[in-house]
């Protein structure tokens, strides 16, 4: 997961995967005409995302077509979602229990 | 005797990719059970024409109950445990059946699973849903091979399929899509 959050917190490749999105299958060809960058510079941060599972290539001939795969990102999602769930769960769940049985101690540490 | 390579290339519309710590027979085997539902298809039961997985035998996704059919098909490629490939067709919408491709690869201890999904009606319902599907079917595959479950939100969407059972339409009625 350290890979995805790497590869998506450059600004250029957050946009070739807004790219990717727009026109599955570019090749590298296609992305870089979005670009002030050569190909190769271009190819540098692709595969900086095909390391960490966001573009998916395939090849054809001499070409590749390149994929945004968005599975990392809803792995990313579905963690999250689940932790928080479980953390508002128990919020929720204190606060139950905080305005059934206030205590009387901590009132005046409510302010903190 | 299933075919030896995939079917000719074709730009694929959209690619899902996943590393799933399993053996690649299991997976296969998950992908292509028949005796129970198949999780990470949303929860669907897979019913095979009596052809099993050989080419040209029809295949249904059926609800856990078999009332309802939501995807019908008929298998093109299949290479036990590397290949699986298929039509693909909602039983709810009017568009042509589009293409799926399971290509599975052992890889780093575990199994590389790629969903490719080909030939969806550009712009079409059927390539939006395929595209929201791919994504869930995969990371859900990783969580069902790994943990045994799919996450939360996908159990969520599980409930919410049992809720709205009652309003399926009635074009979805298994009877109206037989596989023999």
């Amino acid at each position: 997961m350290d890979l995805v959050f790497a590869a998506l917190a450059h600004p250029v490749r957050r946009r070739i995967l807004d790219l990717l999105l727009e026109s599955p299958g570019s090749t590298i060809a296609g992305l870089t005409e979005h670009f002030k960058m050569s190909g190769v510079g271009v190819l540098k941060h692709v595969r900086v995302l095909e390391r960490a599972g966001l573009i998916v290539a395939e090849k054809q001939g001499r070409e590749r077509w390149l994929y945004f795969n968005v599975v990392p990102i809803q792995r990313v999602y579905d963690r999250w979602t689940n932790d928080y769930a479980k953390f508002w769960a128990g919020r929720l769940s204190d606060l139950k229990d905080r305005l059934e049985n206030p205590p009387a101690s901590k009132r005046g540490a409510q302010s903190a | 005797m299933p075919e030896a390579q995939a079917t000719p290339k074709t730009k694929p519309q959209s690619v899902f990719r996943v590393h799933i710590k399993a053996d690649i027979h299991a997976v296969w085997r998950e992908i292509t059970k028949t005796d129970a539902p198949i999780m990470a298809f949303f929860n669907s039961r897979m019913v095979l024409g009596p052809g099993g997985l050989a080419p040209g035998s029809k295949l249904a996704m059926r609800t856990p109950s078999g009332k309802h059919t939501g995807v019908v098909g008929e298998i093109l490629v299949c290479r036990p445990p590397t290949c699986l490939e298929h039509t693909f067709k909602f039983t709810n919408m009017d568009d042509p059946p589009c293409r799926v491709r399971y290509d599975l690869r052992e890889a780093e201890g575990g199994t590389e699973f790629t969903l490719t999904i080909l030939d969806a009606p550009e712009g079409s319902k059927t390539q939006k849903q395929m595209v929201q599907g791919g994504k869930l079917i995969t990371a859900t595959l990783k969580s069902v091979m790994e943990t045994g479950k799919p996450s939360l939100g996908v159990r969520m969407i599980f409930l919410m399929m049992k809720l709205m059972g009652p309003m399926t339409p009635k074009r979805c009625r298994s009877e109206h899509w037989p596989v023999n």
